[in-house]
């Protein structure tokens, strides 16, 4: 399918970027030109594989079991804030959501 | 031989014979920094004030005899994607210009552990997505073999201050290639580790499944030096493997009788430069000559190595990037007139092209309707690929053949080429969709007097069996020991 202005107007929605003019068009180009590359694996007969196959064959490798429940190292709430809220600060400041 | 030139081990030599102080060495490299990075650019960040005070801590731990680790002392520099405590790791990007971790990586602890000493942060591509480093927001680094040219990516200041000697050693990151192929275009040794070998805690998420942390040096021992201290099992990872970590140093033998190469005839076809090819025909000669049975192998399905990695890197990069939101840190836009705004400006404003570009695909590849004509197929793609890795596995101990079909290229000459860009990645990216541990080692220079690199694939948690290989390639030529001028 090609990829037009208004989907990709769309996508960038969805991730939450606002693109200009010029932006927009470079990326209808490009990609629709690394989508349409991307479509090479349809040729690729995947019928009867499971999706998570590649998971499951590393089951006796990683880790899976839950940590312990018990209290580790810890932070200091200042150093965790971001650097532009005001000294003192106890939580993150964002624009008003609610009249 | 000057000080910069010496690799960890006989660094470490000179610091247990006091012929060099911690201190001294550290200045030395400081200095060297000093007088080589406004040309090359490799540093983001360097460290000096903290390199010192940790240099002289150090040698009175080494003095009283509390430490005597291999990297006690030895002055190395990490890419800026991995978390350095109270020091800026920006991911060479705007959105995280004034982002000072909290915590250390695991690695770094490790390192710090072991007596390192930090030199500084290293350049890299945005958030590690591109293989010139030319998408770092600072600066663009010089391929140290000819400034003209770019150092590979994504971690091309860690490969290019381990050539010029601005570090001993150094870390990447490695999600399709980023170790492995800077390390090719500027002549040093490049391991990525099996998939759960190394943490990833405190290393910037780029594709989750698919990135690893590795060491960057002079030499394969050094790589093996380096293993050692950051690789293990970590809690805070929950992909990290309970393996008992084996001593890789001790997989430092010359010797590859009766081991049996694949080299597959994808990997030496008709896209790669030709100086390439003959240079790793050479190697597998060089392998033959040792003793090691070498056969050509066919692995049909590398043609659809590239859409599958992209699609899931970029999937995964999508969700991961999801959470530069303004709010928690990173870079805030100003007078926002609402939520959404405040959210879309501060991506918008602080996330470069390419960034950008990828979380639209990966995006794409996720949304509603494409999901399973993209990411799904890509996952199932995922399982094809490591079966038939898995088959070679079965008869062939390693994989060798270039690590990308090119040396360096000018910079400039591709970046406007996303689609011919991604493809250079093909014999890289099969080894981070399979989880396999591979090594990018020295085996000639090209036309231009550039770096060839040769890759040597092993199988999962076949890092002993990849280093003795490797090594034992190193011992019995001399491409390793070519330096570019700027390094003397």
């Amino acid at each position: 399918m090609a990829i037009t202005k208004e989907i990709i107007q769309y996508i960038a929605m969805l991730a939450r970027l606002q693109l200009d003019e010029k932006e927009e068009d470079n990326m209808v180009s490009d990609i629709s030109r690394i989508i349409s590359y991307f479509d090479k694996l349809k040729e690729l007969d995947t019928s009867n594989i499971d999706a998570m196959e590649f998971l499951s064959m590393d089951e006796d490798v990683f880790d899976k079991a839950l940590r312990d429940d018990a209290v580790g190292e810890s932070y200091d709430r200042e150093e965790l804030l971001h650097p532009e809220e005001k000294k003192g600060s106890e939580y993150f400041t964002v624009p008003r959501v609610v009249e | 031989m000057k000080l910069h030139e010496y690799t960890i081990r006989q660094l470490h030599e000179l610091i247990s014979k006091k012929e060099v102080s911690v201190p001294e060495l550290t200045r030395h490299m400081l200095d060297r920094i000093d007088r080589l990075d406004s040309n090359l650019e490799c540093y983001i960040t360097v460290t000096e004030e903290q390199a010192m005070e940790q240099a002289e801590n150090v040698q009175k731990l080494i003095d009283d005899g509390t430490l005597n680790s291999p990297l006690a002392g030895i002055p190395m520099a990490i890419k800026d994607n991995i978390c350095t405590r109270g020091i800026p790791t920006t991911c060479a990007s705007k959105m995280l210009g004034n982002f000072v971790p909290p915590y250390d990586a695991h690695v770094v602890k490790k390192l710090c552990d072991n007596g390192a000493i930090l030199l500084g942060k290293l350049n890299m591509d945005e958030f590690a997505m591109g293989s010139s480093t030319e998408s770092s927001y600072f600066k663009k680094t010089k391929n140290p073999w000819d400034t003209q040219r770019v150092p590979g990516g994504s971690s091309g200041g860690s490969a290019a201050a381990v050539a010029a000697g601005e570090a001993i050693y150094a870390l990447g990151s490695d999600t399709g290639g980023s170790i492995r192929q800077p390390a090719s275009f500027c002549g040093c040794v490049g391991l990525k580790p099996t998939y759960g070998l190394v943490s990833r805690f405190g290393l910037v998420a780029y594709a989750s499944s698919l990135d690893q942390i590795g060491p960057l040096a002079k030499t394969v021992a050094d790589c093996a030096l380096v293993l050692n201290a950051i690789a293990g099992h970590d809690p805070m990872d929950l992909t990290s493997s309970r393996r008992q970590r084996p001593d890789f140093t001790k997989a430092l033998i010359n010797d590859v009788k009766g081991m049996k190469i694949g080299i597959p005839r994808e990997f030496i076809a008709d896209n790669v430069q030709k100086d390439v090819r003959d240079a790793v025909l050479n190697a597998v000669k060089v392998f033959s000559s040792l003793g090691a049975e070498c056969e050509e192998i066919s692995i049909p399905i590398m043609e659809y190595v590239v859409p599958t990695y992209y699609i899931i890197a970029l999937a995964e990069a999508s969700s991961n990037l999801a959470r530069y939101d303004g709010v928690k840190f990173g870079y805030r836009a100003a007078n926002p007139k609402d939520m959404l705004d405040f959210c879309m400006r501060s991506r918008s404003e602080g996330f470069g092209t390419e960034v950008k570009r990828r979380i639209l695909l990966g995006t794409y590849v996720l949304s509603s309707g494409y999901y399973d004509a993209y990411y799904k197929k890509a996952l199932k793609a995922r399982a094809l690929i490591t079966r038939e890795f898995n088959k070679v596995f079965e008869k062939y101990d390693i994989i060798i053949g270039p690590v990308s079909p090119t040396t360096a290229y000018r910079i400039g000459e591709k970046i406007n080429d996303p689609v011919q860009m991604y493809m250079e990645d093909i014999f890289t990216v099969p080894v981070n969709i399979v989880g396999l541990p591979a090594i990018s080692i020295p085996c000639g220079l090209d036309g231009n007097s550039l770096p060839i690199g040769l890759q040597i694939i092993a199988n999962r948690f076949g890092e002993s069996t990849l280093i003795r290989a490797a090594y034992t390639f190193e011992q019995n030529t001399d491409f390793h020991k070519a330096r570019p001028s700027i390094a003397e």
